[in-house]
């Protein structure tokens, strides 16, 4: 077991290197200067001379070994767009509102999600199943660049249960999560009807059937709590997947979190941040699928963990 | 465990519904909310190029002077409007007595002098430097090479304290609009102590931010919103009727229009079609901006260009008109010229009165016949297909669909539409990679010049390559001419030969179109620079 | 007790009736489709997609109008006995631009899944054929390409590339083929043991030959469930970058430039939000309920 952490450990690194030097690569092709919005008017010369200031005028190998340097160091730099500010500071104001944002809507889809794949699995083939498997489905067919200016509009304005936008409370919550949540549900809804179906057609629950337990306790007790152990080894990535999927959902309801820093940062060519921010996803990415490996491994023995990997 | 988790979540979420209930209510009635579509980048005199940081600079901070609702400059920090010599060349200016900023301590003429120095010193990085460009020996410090070098050249800048309360400054040349200028932001003191204590962070937190303005910074979440509250130290606070204020952030055009409607917010903008429920309502509020939407036509990239029977017929080709109606449908009035509606002429009057109409009138008849003479010129049969670069946003998509549509309806010729992200759009321009570019210039300050000079032969803005000896010598000679009266003649002159040329084409003078709560008074929008004004600005 | 002899009949020895099958014999694509039929939702689907398919090929083909041609004094009309969809702020008709949106937007879901299965059913099919080394490094960099915040990939590939139908499918493909690729690894890692496949080996099969006619095949179920999913996912994948802009080139449109164009107006010209999504939706509706159903169909295990 420990053999195989370091060698994870190992790969990680590998891998974030790979991703730093591919995205630094990327990001030194945009067209145009990092400067913001007046740099269209700058002349010639007094843009050479910010380019020096900055130290983007030296080769791209001298910048390369430079970023890595002060990456070793744990310094993402400034931001260009937000100079008052580090891309650390920035990452840790964005952050835990794409993590609250990430969290509640991971709620919602579990809910919603696991009780629709329960109700397909346990009428399947009937029109239960099938109403079941529709919403979850029609869930994943509308945009939500579609369905959450739809949710403000009506919600927030016509109806006036909910605030059509902004972030000052846990109110402001519900619609953005509820919107994001979408194409989750579509996602767990699926993965516990199979899931379930699995271990229905399974003998033990056959067995529990002919001893006579009561539908209810062989639900509950047997089916669910079997069932639902390869949906938990998936929220780890589908968790990643929200939290970095929130740029629609940030925009339109104005949620101060880092899905629309992360777009916007490429748009204005804001190296330090694009830099930062992919650094950081990735991170956040590797560890939660070291995470679900090591937790995949734990509760199934039935997965043996091999050597190096 | 999944049972267990059900409860969790289930409580969670009553827990939300109850909060979300009691929230609800408490609304405060007193305070004024504004949406503003972008985040500061940073509060920082030096630094800021953004409208909205221009435009919260000058609630916290205030110039020698401010520009008022008729876009006139009015003492601010200054006690009255400058002594100005005889050459033009020396602005003499006295500071009000007892100056403070925010926290109380006293503001001097060195704080000006800090800034301006501070803002030209390479080191500092400041994008919009080249305004200070024009005081003397300024450009020596913003071109130093070296730190050595730029000490060197500061002592000979022509910016001086001249004891605590005046101010004295030397021009490079005579700038007819110096005076406004002085109200610009980048003309605003800084607190140096503050400045250096704070260090690369200034301008970003409440506590790095100061001025000596109508208001102060209270709170910054960022991302998210600014408040601000009365300052008691400004000079004027009596007369502040506005007691806070809070900005929101709020990016999508659909939603901002929401939190108007379920009155979340006092002041929004709302553009396009969103616009046509408000219209003839009290609450909407139109701005023209100091800002030319143009297209660029090559002349080097795209030969044919090069013909200026061929430019005239591309230009005569588009209904304005109609493109405004369709693409912005805000009520923008379509380009009559090239210096927009709001701009001044250099001699107090508005250059649009003076100049009249110069632009040619859309006439679809004339510029096929104008197209086949051209072609005939050039020995070609028909127009080769050729690209107009745009951005990529909403409404220059439309726009690019727009002329597209009207060049092959008019004139029967196959355009095609490039949309491209903001800053490859810009940097084509700048590298003059371009066929034809649909672009937009915003004023610097309040004169003619900023406009016409973009299209002088060796101007790096020109991306058209356009160049013509009679008009160059124009703007040459007129440039810091102290003859107001000529200066404004030439300007006229020299936009009729842009215009005959058709060297650009010209679409509209932008326009932005808000929603303003009738409760607020005295609250105006400004035409260049700052977006809004809220000093005099009061809540019934 | 004995049997009277006499009760006993000799059968006729008759060849043909030896060869009669009572009951047709049915191999797993019949059993499959069998199933599938049983299966409403997914039938639906099918249709829904088979009528999709037919008009978005020929719906412009028989519309009067083109999909860029601009009437400018007919804006914004409401949908009519003319346009039936209506118009668009240029006066286009609707009708025309969403059927020609359907082509484009399922063109690059067909592109997607057909780059995902060259590219994922190869790349599984072989790491998982060689084993070893092989299939740990080939691994290890489906690993590396999975830590990779997707979409940052795709926007700055696009920004760099420029927006074009290519780019797009591009974007997607460069991570989408992970997925394929692992599916397939596992299936013919189970497969490869079996003993058709040792036969085939020692009859002297080149592992091409191996690859691509007796392991593929067989994984087939998995890789056709996995591409109905693939086209939907990809066409969505295209709507999400329209709504950045960084679409297809106007004044062609995709659904998801039209429906992040009419999200824009939804108040004050619903019909420009309505006939795109609904398009839209029922096209990915579609192939996932068909999705759904033939991994149902697909899949030993939902054999009742």
């Amino acid at each position: 077991m420990l053999k195989f952490i370091f060698h994870r450990l190992i790969y990680m690194l590998i891998t974030l290197w790979l991703i730093i030097t591919l995205t630094f690569v990327m990001m030194k092709n945009l067209p145009g200067d990092p400067f913001g919005e007046s740099s269209q008017k700058l002349t010639p010369e007094n843009r050479a001379l910010l380019m020096a200031q900055y130290g983007l005028d030296k080769p791209l190998w001298e910048q390369y070994l430079k970023y890595f340097g002060n990456l070793l160091h744990g310094d993402f730099g400034r931001s260009f767009s937000f100079p008052a500010q580090t891309v650390t500071q920035i990452i840790q104001q964005g952050f835990p509102v794409s993590l609250q944002l990430g969290v509640v809507s991971l709620c919602i889809a579990v809910i919603v999600g696991l009780a629709l794949g329960m109700i397909a699995a346990l009428r399947h083939n009937k029109w239960q199943d099938y109403s079941a498997m529709f919403t979850a489905i029609v869930g994943i067919s509308i945009p939500s660049f579609v369905l959450a200016p739809l949710l403000s509009y009506y919600v927030g304005v016509e109806w006036g249960i909910l605030p059509a936008g902004l972030w000052e409370g846990p109110q402001y919550m519900i619609l953005p999560a509820l919107a994001l949540s979408l194409g989750t549900i579509a996602i767990l809804a699926r993965l516990m009807r199979t899931s379930m179906l699995d271990v229905l057609n399974q003998d033990f629950v056959k067995t529990a059937k002919a001893k006579g337990l009561s539908s209810s306790a062989i639900i509950w007790r047997h089916t669910v709590r079997n069932a639902i152990l390869p949906v938990i080894t998936i929220l780890g990535p589908i968790f990643v997947n929200i939290i970095t999927g929130t740029f629609v959902v940030e925009k339109v309801f104005s949620v101060p979190g880092l899905g629309t820093k992360f777009v916007e940062s490429i748009y204005s060519n804001d190296y330090t941040m694009i830099g930062g921010l992919t650094i950081f996803y990735s991170i956040v990415l590797v560890v939660v699928l070291f995470l679900t490996d090591i937790i995949y491994g734990l509760v199934d023995p039935r997965i043996r963990l091999r050597k190096g990997g | 465990m999944s049972i267990r988790f059900h409860k969790i979540v289930s409580v969670a979420m009553v827990f939300i519904l109850v909060s979300t209930a009691l929230l609800g209510c408490a609304g405060k009635e007193k305070e004024l909310t504004i949406n503003y579509r972008a985040e500061p980048p940073v509060l920082d005199v030096s630094k800021a190029e953004a409208q909205a940081a221009f435009t919260l600079l000058n609630e916290l901070n205030e110039g020698l002077y401010r520009i008022d609702k008729e876009g006139n400059p009015v003492p601010g920090l200054a006690k009255d409007m400058p002594k100005v010599s005889e050459d033009k060349l020396t602005y003499t200016i006295e500071l009000r007595e007892g100056l403070k900023w925010a926290d109380g301590s006293a503001l001097t003429a060195n704080d000006f002098i800090y800034s301006f120095l501070r803002t030209l010193d390479p080191a500092t990085k400041a994008p919009y430097a080249f305004l200070l460009g024009w005081i003397k020996g300024g450009n020596d410090i913003l071109n130093a090479k070296t730190p050595e070098e730029a000490e060197a050249a500061k002592a000979n800048f022509g910016a001086k304290a001249v004891g605590d309360t005046t101010l004295e400054i030397t021009l490079e040349k005579p700038v007819a609009f110096f005076t406004q200028l002085l109200g610009f932001s980048t003309f605003f003191p800084q607190k140096q102590d503050m400045v250096e204590k704070a260090g690369e962070s200034y301008g970003g937190d409440p506590d790095k931010v100061i001025g000596a303005g109508p208001f102060k910074l209270e709170k910054w979440n960022h991302g998210q919103s600014l408040e601000f509250v009365k300052n008691e130290n400004y000079w004027d606070a009596e007369n502040i009727k506005l007691e806070n204020f809070k900005l929101n952030i709020v990016k999508d055009g659909g939603t901002a229009v929401n939190l108007y409607k379920t009155k979340a917010t006092d002041v929004t903008t709302v553009s396009g079609d969103r616009v046509t429920e408000w219209k003839g309502k009290p609450d909407l509020v139109s701005n023209v901006e100091q800002t030319t939407t143009y297209i660029h036509l090559n002349q080097k990239n795209f030969p044919p260009f090069a013909n200026k029977k061929i430019r005239q017929a591309l230009s005569m080709s588009i209904d304005l008109q109609k493109h405004v109606d369709v693409v912005l449908n805000n009520g923008t009035k379509p380009s009559n010229g090239f210096v927009p509606a709001t701009q001044q002429d250099g001699n107090n009057q508005e250059f649009r009165t003076v100049a009249g109409d110069t632009q040619l009138k859309y006439d679809p008849a004339q510029a096929k016949q104008l197209l086949a003479e051209g072609l005939k010129e050039l020995n070609l049969t028909s127009l080769p297909k050729f690209q107009l670069q745009g951005d990529d946003i909403e409404t220059g998509k439309k726009s690019l669909e727009f002329i597209v549509g009207q060049w092959k309806d008019n004139l029967g010729i196959e355009v095609e539409a490039v949309p491209l992200p903001h800053k490859n759009r810009v940097q084509n321009e700048l590298d003059k990679t371009i066929q034809a570019s649909l672009t937009l210039w915003g004023a610097d300050y309040n004169d003619p010049m900023t406009f016409l000079d973009l299209l002088t032969t060796d101007s790096p803005f020109n991306a058209s390559d356009y160049s013509n000896k009679e008009f160059d010598e124009l703007m040459k000679t007129s440039d810091f001419m102290p003859d107001t009266v000529t200066r404004s003649q030439n300007f006229v002159k020299a936009e009729k030969i842009l215009m005959d040329d058709a060297a650009i084409i010209p679409l509209y003078f932008r326009t932005s179109t808000y929603l303003v709560n009738p409760r607020l008074e005295g609250f105006f929008l400004q035409s260049l620079g700052y977006e809004f004004e809220l000093r005099w600005a009061s809540l019934k | 007790m004995s049997i009277a002899k006499e009760r006993f009949q000799p059968l006729a020895k008759d060849s043909q009736s030896m060869d009669v099958v009572v009951r047709p014999s049915i191999n797993f694509w019949q059993d499959a489709w069998r199933r599938l039929k049983k299966n409403k939702l997914a039938m639906a689907g099918l249709i829904i997609l088979v009528l999709l398919l037919l008009m978005a090929i020929f719906a412009p083909l028989f519309s009067k109008f083109s999909y860029y041609t601009q009437y400018l004094d007919d804006r914004n009309v409401r949908p009519n006995g003319v346009n039936f969809f209506g118009t668009d702020e240029f006066g286009r008709d609707l009708w025309t631009r969403v059927w020609w949106g359907a082509r484009i937007s399922l063109l690059i879901g067909f592109v997607a899944a057909a780059m995902d299965l060259v590219i994922g059913v190869l790349y599984g099919g072989i790491s998982a054929y060689y084993g070893g080394k092989v299939d740990d490094v080939m691994q290890r960099i489906i690993e590396i390409i999975y830590s990779i915040p997707f979409l940052l990939v795709a926007i700055l590939l696009l920004m760099i590339m420029g927006p074009g139908i290519f780019t797009i499918v591009l974007a997607y493909a460069v991570t989408g083929w992970v997925n394929m690729a692992r599916l397939v690894r596992g299936q013919v890692l189970a497969l490869k043991e079996q003993e058709f496949v040792l036969a085939a080996r020692t009859l002297g099969g080149s592992p091409a030959r191996l690859i691509l006619k007796h392991l593929i095949p067989n994984a087939l179920g998995i890789i056709i469930v996995q591409i109905t999913f693939t086209v939907p996912n990809a066409i969505f994948f295209e709507s999400f970058l329209s709504f950045l802009g960084l679409g297809i080139r106007v004044p062609m449109a995709s659904l998801g430039y039209l429906l992040s164009d009419g999200a824009n107006v939804l108040l004050d010209h619903p019909h420009r939000l309505i006939f795109p999504t609904l398009v839209f939706s029922l096209i990915l509706l579609s192939f996932n309920l068909l999705g759904d159903g033939l991994r149902d169909a697909l899949d030993p295990k939902m054999r009742k």
